[in-house]
């Protein structure tokens, strides 16, 4: 198990996620930094908390647009070597245990856009404390609701992944990925938003600062089910999968 | 003339199996059909805004349009982009082809010209869904077509920016995963760019935000700054590209 888990690292090494999880919330904090900068006055104005005006600033954008998009990249960087020439019939004729290749390639998948939400919560409080904010650092809103917008996302990653697995060509993935990111706005507005996983993310993230997507703890529940579904029904496919 | 030609066709070629046919052809139809939706549902609340007063119900449709379209166009030019490179270096084709004796700077103008050719077929394409939906939603108003047409015109010109830039990315690097993630971060902060149109001004990525053809909106930059930085991009890319190691 320790063989194939450092084996898929090894893999990514050359693929550079790490770098894309790291920098890119980096990139947005920086720009919803500056914003806030830029409007103090709007923002503040009315004796807003600043640190939920940074917070919001960097977030709406990340969590509606690059976090899903950033989760398909990863999911297809996943399973890249093994699609490219169809690698997988390689990889499946050695004597392993596809659970266990199936399980760690996913686990891996998440720990990166974990590493992203990390990275996303200390560019916050690092830019906050950059930025001269004189109230004192809300810790449990900093690390409660990307933690939280974490978990609502974990149907967008198994959906991904499942993609990336069962599609050799990465585009696939990556176009699901976008496809689907693109109306979660609209449908985060509508009431059907729980069933488009896709704005599970936004209402974690925003629904304790903006009224339109406060729906409550029901995310959290779904969430966790979506996955189990989405992965059991990808992980039966992955074990009954023709080596040829 | 005929080696670009030849060298175009071939590229062509390349793309036949793969899906950038398919996804410059479905993403208008995509964003046109939640256009629809958008304003099937929401077409009376929308035109009783006050902020939408004295607008047509043509250029209501292209704001609710625009809102999705300035991140999808370039997220799936990006794609593309990617795509049309990805392609050589996943078989270690670009070695084989710069190995011939073709001009490298043709050949990089024909993966540019492809990726310029299926970007502005998409936005044709776009076009004309809108022209649809305001046809199936049965706009009081005539077609305005002066204003699609104008709304594709300059995201045509617009787009070229960001084609150069992306082309010249995904052909620099080696490992093509970066350019794509580069893009599309550069497309997620592309609405934060457009606030200063200094800054805008410079960003491919914020280019397109300014296509809608609106007395608000300032739309010298796609066309000034989209046409300008796309040809400076084209041309670095070109130089780069011409001394490019072939190993």
């Amino acid at each position: 198990m320790r063989n194939i888990f450092g084996i898929e690292i090894l893999k990514l090494k050359n693929s550079k996620a790490l770098w894309i999880v790291t920098l890119a919330p980096i990139f947005m904090v920086v720009q919803g930094a500056l914003n806030l900068m830029r409007y103090y006055d709007l923002f503040t104005g009315q004796g807003q908390n600043v640190w939920e005006q940074l917070y919001s600033q960097s977030m709406i954008f990340y969590v509606s647009i690059l976090l899903p998009i950033l989760i398909s990249i990863v999911m297809t960087l996943i399973a890249r070597i093994e699609n490219t020439n169809n690698n997988w019939k390689h990889y499946l004729s050695l004597p392993i245990d596809r659970e266990k290749v199936y399980g760690i390639k996913f686990i891996i998948g998440c720990m990166l856009v974990f590493i992203n939400i990390l990275v996303l919560i200390s560019s916050i409080i690092i830019a906050g404390k950059i930025l001269g904010i004189e109230e004192s650092i809300p810790y449990m809103d900093l690390l409660t609701k990307p933690m939280a917008t974490y978990i609502a996302a974990f149907p967008i990653m198994a959906i991904l992944y499942v993609s990336s697995i069962g599609f050799a060509h990465m585009a696939i993935p990556l176009g699901i990925g976008i496809g689907l990111t693109l109306p979660a706005m609209i449908v985060a507005n509508s009431k059907f938003w729980i069933f488009y996983p896709w704005t599970y993310p936004i209402m974690a993230a925003l629904g304790g600062d903006m009224e339109i997507f406060n729906k409550g703890n029901i995310i959290y529940i779904v969430s966790p089910m979506l996955l189990i579904l989405v992965f059991s029904f990808g992980y039966k496919r992955f074990l009954k999968r023709d080596i040829i | 003339m005929m080696e670009f030609y030849r060298l175009l066709r071939g590229e062509f070629l390349k793309q036949k199996k793969s899906l950038t046919w398919p996804i410059s052809l479905f993403a208008p139809i995509l964003a046109g059909g939640l256009s629809f939706i958008n304003l099937l549902i929401r077409y009376d609340y929308l035109m009783g805004l006050e902020a939408n007063q004295g607008l047509s119900s043509w250029n209501l449709l292209l704001f609710q349009h625009h809102f999705m379209w300035f991140i999808f166009l370039p997220l799936v030019v990006t794609v593309i982009a990617w795509m049309v490179h990805y392609i050589e270096f996943k078989s270690g084709g670009l070695k084989n082809t710069l190995a011939l004796p073709v001009s490298k700077k043709k050949v990089y103008l024909a993966k540019w010209a492809l990726v310029f050719i299926l970007s502005s077929i998409m936005i044709i394409i776009n076009g004309f869904v809108l022209l649809l939906v305001g046809i199936a939603l049965r706009f009081p108003e005539a077609v305005d077509f002066i204003l699609i047409l104008k709304y594709s015109l300059y995201q045509i010109i617009g787009i070229l920016s960001l084609i150069s830039l992306q082309t010249l990315i995904s052909a620099g690097i080696n490992n093509t995963n970066i350019a794509l993630a580069m893009g599309f971060v550069g497309v997620a902060s592309s609405l934060f760019f457009a606030q200063s149109e200094k800054l805008a001004k410079l960003i491919p990525y914020a280019h397109i935000i300014f296509t809608l053809p609106d007395p608000t909106i300032n739309n010298h930059i796609p066309i000034q700054y989209g046409l300008s930085l796309g040809m400076a991009f084209l041309l670095i890319g070109l130089i780069y590209f011409n001394r490019k190691e072939i190993c």
